[in-house]
């Protein structure tokens, strides 16, 4: 008659311990693997803003050096025309329109950094549009953007 | 012929198995349920495609993240709030934070027109916060 070991049992014991743990560490490899190829990592576009009084009265314009460089979005025409982006008297548009800016921008930029850039959008500019224009203006590298946006409704005057 | 014998031992034996099963399960739900928070990503939205974009997971110790879908609605945690709302949230949570230390995210549908998120700015500027961001996709 063959009696069993301790040895055997402590080895079958053993062995029993860990099958859960592999299914578990399965479970969890299944479950990432799953989860990560219906997963979109989200970026980040920061924006820094004046914080307190958002709005300066535009009947005493404070003069500036250099003056202001004004980039004004256009919303798509009615005749089927896309967006138009208007700057220091030049238009661009079509689809190459945003590295045509950028690289404006930056010639801009190489002479005068510190020229504050104001970003003046139409309401019914998308937001795609707007922010790649903003996208181009920050691949200048100029000192300060900012955004152009309507006078609250009891402050008529400022802007 | 001596057989052996296993020594009984007396007592309560706790098997660990069970116990890892459940730690394993829990970090995984808490794994999964701090990513959606992170996120708010409940709402679909097509964010913005820039060419400049920068990692979203930053050091900001407190944010709130509104989201802007197609049908130009705001949302934040899950439920559609009105413009009045969201500047109730931000001037609490202004008043409750250092400066500095608030970030608004925007999740803004790249269809959305400029103005609906334009209030959003002029209310965070207004309630002193300063930092906003964008959610976008990398072009």
């Amino acid at each position: 008659m063959r009696i069993p070991s301790a040895h055997h049992d402590r080895q079958r014991d053993d062995s029993q311990a860990m099958t859960p743990l592999i299914d578990v560490v399965f479970l969890l490899l299944i479950f990432f693997v799953c989860a990560s190829t219906d997963q979109v990592r989200e970026s980040l576009l920061p924006t820094e803003l004046s914080g307190g009084s958002i709005a300066s009265p535009e009947t005493d314009p404070a003069p500036q050096p250099l003056g202001e460089a004004w980039v004004r979005v256009h919303a798509a025409g009615q005749d089927g025309s896309g967006p138009s982006i208007e700057v220091e008297g030049r238009s661009f548009s079509g689809p190459r329109r945003h590295q045509l800016l950028a690289s404006f921008l930056k010639t801009l930029a190489s002479t005068a950094p510190q020229l504050p850039v104001i970003l003046d959008i139409e309401p019914e500019v998308s937001l795609g549009e707007a922010l790649a224009t903003y996208d181009a203006a920050r691949s200048a590298e100029f000192d300060a953007i900012h955004f152009a946006v309507d006078p609250p409704a009891s402050d008529p005057k400022t802007r | 012929m001596r057989i052996p014998i296993r020594a009984r031992r007396m007592g309560i034996s706790l098997d660990l198995t069970p116990l890892i099963d459940i730690v394993f399960l829990l970090v995984i739900f808490f794994l999964v349920a701090s990513q959606t928070a992170r996120n708010e990503s409940n709402e679909k939205v097509e964010l913005p495609l820039v060419g400049q974009a920068t990692d979203s997971r930053d050091q900001v110790t407190r944010r709130l993240v509104v989201t802007v879908t197609s049908d130009q609605s705001l949302h934040v945690g899950g439920q559609v709030v009105t413009l009045e709302q969201v500047t109730g949230l931000l001037e609490r949570a202004r008043a409750e934070s250092a400066a500095g230390d608030y970030e608004v995210r925007i999740r803004g549908d790249r269809r959305v027109p400029f103005r609906v998120v334009e209030p959003l700015m002029v209310a965070c500027a207004q309630a002193g916060i300063t930092r906003i961001g964008y959610a976008v996709l990398p072009r």
